[in-house]
């Protein structure tokens, strides 16, 4: 594409293949109004932390929840047995 | 667990939150003050999306306490707009393309303007540099700093 200013000219008014758009999502986003995920706060919302085996080669005999559940704040453990029949 | 109530400046406007000691700048400025254009990408200092200026320089905002920013100066994406206006750097990421899914986007910007404070026409090769300490994980780099060349020749 050209970039004289008669070239910038026609590719503006011709509004199709090979001309730039301006995209109506970034005003939102150069002003910090993206709205993402993280910035979305709902009441009661919870945290979920992924624990992960310390060890690098091992079976998971059993996994004993006892200690986290008794922790303040902590609402539920999660562990296969109890979500895999989703 | 120890309190501090704090005073600051945020984008002009003097504001006052109590706040652990151990809390970090950016969960402060996101989760109690509400203002969420500062996002938090990597918590460790390496990506640089939580990037604001304090006190005339370019912070990683999720690598500072909150009480360091007692008394001071912050301005983050939200200061940058002046009565609707969008500052040169906004208009010139929107007209460069200099985004694409935005979430690096308000970090690039807070840093654009400090680097362009320090040296008001950088070569290409500066912004390169000056820049280095943010990641845009779309990769769209290229305008960014085209961008950036951008609002400093307008500027």
């Amino acid at each position: 594409m050209g970039t004289t200013a008669e070239d910038i000219a026609r590719a503006e008014k011709l509004e199709g293949i090979g001309c730039s758009r301006k995209r109506k999502e970034d005003p939102r986003f150069v002003q910090g109004k993206g709205n993402y995920v993280d910035d979305v706060k709902l009441p009661g919302t919870l945290f979920a932390d992924m624990v992960r085996s310390p060890y690098a080669h091992a079976r998971i005999i059993s996994i004993n929840k006892k200690k986290a559940l008794a922790l303040k704040g902590v609402h539920a453990v999660y562990s296969l047995p109890m979500i895999s029949n989703l | 667990m120890i309190k501090k109530k704090i005073s600051f400046k945020l984008n002009e406007q003097e504001v006052e939150v109590e706040v652990e000691t151990r809390e970090l700048l950016a969960h402060v400025i996101r989760e109690q003050l509400g203002k969420t254009g500062t996002h938090i990408g990597c918590d460790t200092s390496h990506c640089g999306v939580c990037t604001v200026d304090l006190n005339g320089n370019s912070v990683k905002s999720c690598t500072i306490l909150a009480v360091q920013a007692d008394g001071g100066e912050v301005m983050t994406v939200e200061g940058l707009a002046t009565n609707g206006e969008l500052h040169p750097l906004q208009q010139a990421f929107i007209q460069d393309h200099g985004l694409q899914c935005g979430f690096c986007t308000p970090g690039m910007l807070i840093r654009s303007y400090r680097l362009l404070q320090e040296n008001p026409s950088p070569t290409e090769e500066e912004i390169r540099v000056g820049l280095s300490g943010n990641l845009c994980r779309c990769t769209g780099y290229q305008n960014i700093v085209k961008a950036v060349k951008t609002a400093a020749e307008k500027m």
